[in-house]
C-alpha cells in the first residue's frame, strides 16, 4: 500500500516544488498537498498520512499547533518541521511536542528527501 | 559762727546726697543686674536661633540640588553650594545679576520671567538648559516656589537637578528600543525572504534532477542555487548583526586581534595611503572578551576611521589600563581602555548625537548599522564605547573593558 506523504505550507512554491521531488523520485508515495493548518487537519479527518511536512509560520493554526494536534490525535504520524525562522526556542519546542525532524528553509532538496526515504521506506 | 554752721550744714548736705546716691547706687545695681539677666536671655536665643540658622543653612547649602533665589525682579540674592558648583561660578561673579543670565534660551527665559515675576505662577519639574561660567549648557530639571514676609511676596525660589545622566539614560532606552525594532524587523524579514529563497532553491534542485546528465542548462541552474545559498548567507549574517549570539568571553591577547583585523585591511589601508600605528601598554594587553565579537567591533571601527580620510592620513591605535575613568559624567572602576582615532574630517557636532542609532548613516553606500552593531556588541561584552570629534581634525573612540584580573593569564 502507497504511504501517504502530507506537505503543509502556506508557500505554494515551496509545496508545489516539494511534492514534484517526490513525484520524480518514483516511491510509491501518495503525495498531498494543504495551504493550512486548517486544511491539514481536514484531511487528515478523511484519512490519516503517514508523514506530515508542515512550516511553522502560517496564517490560522501554525505548524506547531498542527504538531500537537496530529500527535494527540494520530501518534504513529511523524512530522517533520520546516521554518524560515529558525530558533533553538522553536527547535526545542518541536522536538518536544515530538516532532522527528527540524529543517531551516532554504534546505537542500536531497536533504528533506533522505529524511523522508528513512522515515516511510 | 555763721561760718560754723555754714560748714555743718555743707556737711550734713553732703551726707544726704552721699545717702542718696549710696540709695540710687542700690538701684543702679539692680537695674545692672536685671540689664544683665536680660542681656543674657537675649545672648541665649540669639545662640538658639544661630543654632537653628546654622542647621538650615547646613540644610540648604549641603542639599544635592541647587538651590536659586532672586527678588521680584528677577535678581540673583543666593545660590547654595550645588548651584555654584553646577555653575562654575562664584558667589562674587553671580550676586545680584539676573535670573536670566543662567538661561541658555533666551525666549525660555523671557517665558519663565513672565510665568514666574509677572504671573506670580510656579513651576514643577520643568525641564531647560541652563549655561556654566565657561557658557556650557548644563541640562536641568526644576521647580519654583515663591516666598513671602507677610503678605508681600519677597523672592523666588528655583530648585534644580543636573538631569544629565537621565538624559543619557532615557537616550540609551531609545537607542536600545530602536534596537530591539530592529531585531524584530531583521527578523521579520529573515523570514520573508528565506521563503521564496527555499522556494526558488526547491523548484530549480527538482529542475536540475530532471534534466539528463551533461545538459549544458544545469549550470545555469546550479548557479541560481549557489546564488541562493550565498544570498542566505547574506541574510543569516543580517540576522546575527540584528541579533547578536551569547558572547562567549575567555582571556585573549589584544595584539593578536588587533593583528587579524589589520591583516584584513591592510591592502585597503595601503590603497588609500593610510598610515596604522598602534601602541599597547603592558597591563592593557590581556583582555576579558569575545574575540570574535571584538574583531567585529575593531573592524567597524577601523573602516569608518578610513571612511574619515579619503585622501589619506594615520590610524592611531593605543590600549592603555586607566585605573578610574569618567563616563557620561559617572565614574566609573578601572578599565581597558583602547582608543582609535583617525585625523579625518571629524564628526559635525550636531550629527555626533545619532552615529549609534540603527540605520542613521551619512555615507551614501552605507546601511547605518556598524556603530549600533558597535555599541551592542560592546554592551553585551560589560565594555562601553564613546566618541569625541572635532570638526576638520579627527575623530577617537574609546572602548572601556573591564579591567578583569587573570591569575592565569601570565602562563
Amino acid at each position: 500500500m502507497a504511504r501517504r506523504l502530507l506537505i503543509v505550507d502556506d508557500e505554494e512554491t515551496i509545496r508545489f516544488s516539494l511534492c514534484q521531488s517526490f513525484i520524480i523520485a518514483k516511491k510509491d508515495y501518495e503525495v498531498a498537498m494543504a495551504a493550512s493548518g486548517e486544511e491539514a487537519l481536514e484531511r487528515m479527518t478523511e484519512k490519516p498520512y503517514d508523514l506530515i511536512i508542515t512550516d511553522i509560520f502560517m496564517p490560522g493554526i501554525s505548524g506547531l499547533d498542527l504538531l500537537q494536534m496530529v500527535k494527540e490525535k494520530y501518534p504513529e504520524t511523524e512530522v517533520i518541521v520546516i521554518t524560515a525562522y529558525g530558533s533553538d526556542d522553536k527547535k526545542d519546542e518541536a522536538a518536544r511536542l515530538g516532532a522527528r525532524y527540524y529543517v531551516e528553509k532554504p534546505f537542500e532538496i536531497k536533504e528533506i528527501r533522505q529524511k523522508v526515504f528513512d522515515l516511510l521506506g | 559762727m555763721s561760718k560754723y554752721l555754714d560748714e555743718q550744714k555743707e556737711n550734713i548736705k553732703r551726707v544726704n546726697k552721699l545717702v542718696d546716691d549710696l540709695s540710687q547706687a542700690d538701684d543702679l545695681r539692680e537695674k545692672l543686674k536685671t540689664t544683665r539677666e536680660k542681656y543674657n536671655r537675649l545672648l541665649e536665643r540669639y545662640e538658639k536661633l544661630d543654632k537653628v540658622f546654622q542647621f538650615h543653612k547646613g540644610i540648604v547649602q549641603n542639599l544635592s540640588s541647587g538651590i536659586i533665589t532672586t527678588d521680584m525682579k528677577g535678581h540673583i540674592t543666593f545660590l547654595n553650594k550645588s548651584a555654584l558648583q553646577l555653575l562654575a561660578y562664584t558667589d562674587k561673579d553671580i550676586l545680584g545679576k539676573p535670573m536670566e543670565y543662567l538661561f541658555a534660551d533666551s525666549e525660555q527665559a523671557a517665558r519663565i520671567y513672565k510665568r514666574v515675576f509677572e504671573q506670580q505662577d510656579m513651576y514643577e519639574s520643568k525641564e531647560i538648559n541652563l549655561k556654566d561660567a565657561r557658557g556650557a549648557l548644563i541640562p536641568i530639571g526644576f521647580s519654583t516656589t515663591l516666598f513671602r514676609h507677610g503678605s508681600t511676596q519677597e523672592g523666588v525660589v528655583f530648585i534644580f537637578r543636573d538631569i544629565r545622566e537621565q538624559i543619557n539614560f532615557r537616550r540609551q532606552m531609545g537607542r536600545m528600543d530602536r534596537l530591539a525594532t530592529l531585531g524584530e524587523l531583521a527578523a521579520g524579514l529573515a523570514h520573508e525572504i528565506r521563503n521564496p529563497l527555499a522556494g526558488i532553491k526547491t523548484s530549480s534542485e527538482v529542475l536540475l534532477e530532471s534534466l539528463s546528465p551533461g545538459d549544458f542548462r544545469t549550470e545555469f541552474i546550479k548557479r541560481i542555487i549557489q546564488e541562493i545559498d550565498r544570498s542566505n548567507g547574506l541574510l543569516q549574517r543580517f540576522f546575527n548583526f540584528a541579533k547578536p549570539s551569547r558572547p562567549k568571553p575567555g582571556f585573549h591577547n589584544l595584539v593578536n586581534i588587533v593583528d587579524s583585523v589589520f591583516v584584513l585591511l591592510r591592502s585597503r589601508l595601503l590603497k588609500r595611503n593610510i598610515e596604522f600605528e598602534r601602541t599597547f601598554e603592558q597591563d592593557a594587553v590581556h583582555i576579558y572578551i569575545d574575540e570574535y565579537q571584538f574583531e567585529q567591533v575593531l573592524l567597524n571601527l577601523f573602516l569608518n576611521a578610513m571612511d574619515a580620510m579619503p585622501d589619506g592620513g594615520i590610524i592611531r591605535m593605543h590600549a592603555c589600563l586607566e585605573p578610574a575613568y569618567t563616563f557620561e559624567g559617572r565614574e566609573e572602576k578601572g578599565a581597558v581602555v583602547i582608543r582609535v582615532e583617525d585625523n579625518g574630517h571629524g564628526i559635525p557636532p550636531e550629527k555626533i548625537e545619532n552615529i549609534f542609532l540603527p540605520f542613521y548613516t551619512t555615507k551614501s553606500d552605507g546601511v547605518g548599522l556598524g556603530l549600533s552593531i558597535c555599541t551592542r556588541l560592546m554592551d553585551e561584552n560589560s565594555g562601553k564605547l564613546e566618541v569625541q570629534s572635532k570638526l576638520g581634525e579627527g575623530t577617537v573612540f574609546s572602548l572601556y573593558l573591564p579591567y578583569v584580573k587573570n591569575i592565569q593569564q601570565e602562563s
